[in-house]
């Protein structure tokens, strides 16, 4: 196991947003690190180029013989590296944004006559019917639950319902 | 559209439990070690700080695999070997690559293993929805 392969976790992160050069089996890469994998120790580096493509380049933990980091990211680079990875349509709402719609499903489960209480730490979760869970953002694909047809009932439901801030 | 060619059996490598396996070998930690090395003895806030780096990384890492499934992927490997092939997965320890239509001088394998132990870097590219 070279050193690379050695550091901890914390170790890694340390080089998560910046540019750095690694040197692997006589080849040279360079990039910004967007991760390290902690079980092999790959280092996944991404080059951003024009016309909207990213280049990506992962150099395998066990080749890797030395990194030098060239300059620091900032946190535009940051969310950049981030939002290229994660699935089309996420995204994160405000504290306001899910007690809204909280509250909106709230009412259209008393609408609708539906039993629920409240649970967790910050009484973010809506538990139905004593079965069924659904947790912020509170939209179909939050609900979770062992009863097939309550799940589809529900799910259809929230679907339905008029008072939602749609996102599509 | 390249007609895959039959696929050749090699035979099959050491694992751990074979005789005469030296278990001190590279191939051997590669194959049966334990994939997650725990630190020495470390208190607990530093423990809890570790396990939050280990999985904020992973979960990255994790999140660029899925970006490359389906995709058209160069793979650069020792003995000055380069080949192209569409990601199809990848097992637990990150030791072996699943991967389709694999292009080699013999002719393009329709499904392949790719050894990660015999991989220096694999690259591919995607749009940034910016």
């Amino acid at each position: 196991m070279n050193e690379w392969c050695r550091k901890k976790p914390l170790e890694w992160q340390v080089y998560v947003n910046k540019e750095v050069k690694v040197t692997a089996a006589e080849q040279e890469y360079q990039g910004w690190v967007f991760t390290v994998d902690p079980v092999s120790a790959n280092i996944v580096l991404v080059n951003f180029k024009d016309g909207g493509k990213a280049s990506i380049v992962a150099v395998m933990g066990h080749a890797v013989e030395a990194v030098d980091v060239l300059r620091e990211g900032d946190s535009s680079m940051a969310d950049q590296l981030t939002s290229l990875f994660m699935p089309a349509g996420a995204r994160s709402y405000s504290r306001e944004e899910l007690k809204n719609r909280k509250n909106s499903l709230r009412d259209w489960l008393e609408k609708n006559r539906i039993p629920f209480t409240e649970q967790g730490a910050q009484q973010e979760t809506l538990c139905v019917a004593g079965v069924l869970t659904v947790n912020p953002p509170y939209g179909p694909e939050d609900c979770s639950s062992s009863n097939e047809i309550i799940l589809s009932r529900v799910q259809s439901l929230i679907q339905s319902n008029p008072g939602c801030p749609q996102d599509q | 559209m390249k007609t895959p060619v039959c696929v050749l059996r090699l035979p099959r490598g050491p694992d751990g439990t074979s005789r005469g396996f030296d278990p001190s070998s590279a191939r051997y930690q590669a194959l049966c070690t334990p994939t997650i090395s725990a630190s020495g003895p470390v208190d607990c806030v530093d423990l809890r700080s570790e396990q939050r780096a280990r999985s904020f990384l992973r979960e990255r890492y994790l999140r660029s695999l899925i970006a490359m499934v389906k995709r058209n992927v160069k793979f650069t490997m020792y003995e000055k070997v380069k080949v192209d092939a569409v990601f199809a997965g990848s097992d637990i320890d990150i030791l072996n690559f699943q991967v389709e239509d694999l292009e080699t001088p013999l002719g393009v394998q329709k499904e392949a293993l790719i050894r990660c132990p015999d991989v220096i870097s694999y690259s591919f590219e995607i749009d940034s929805s910016l």
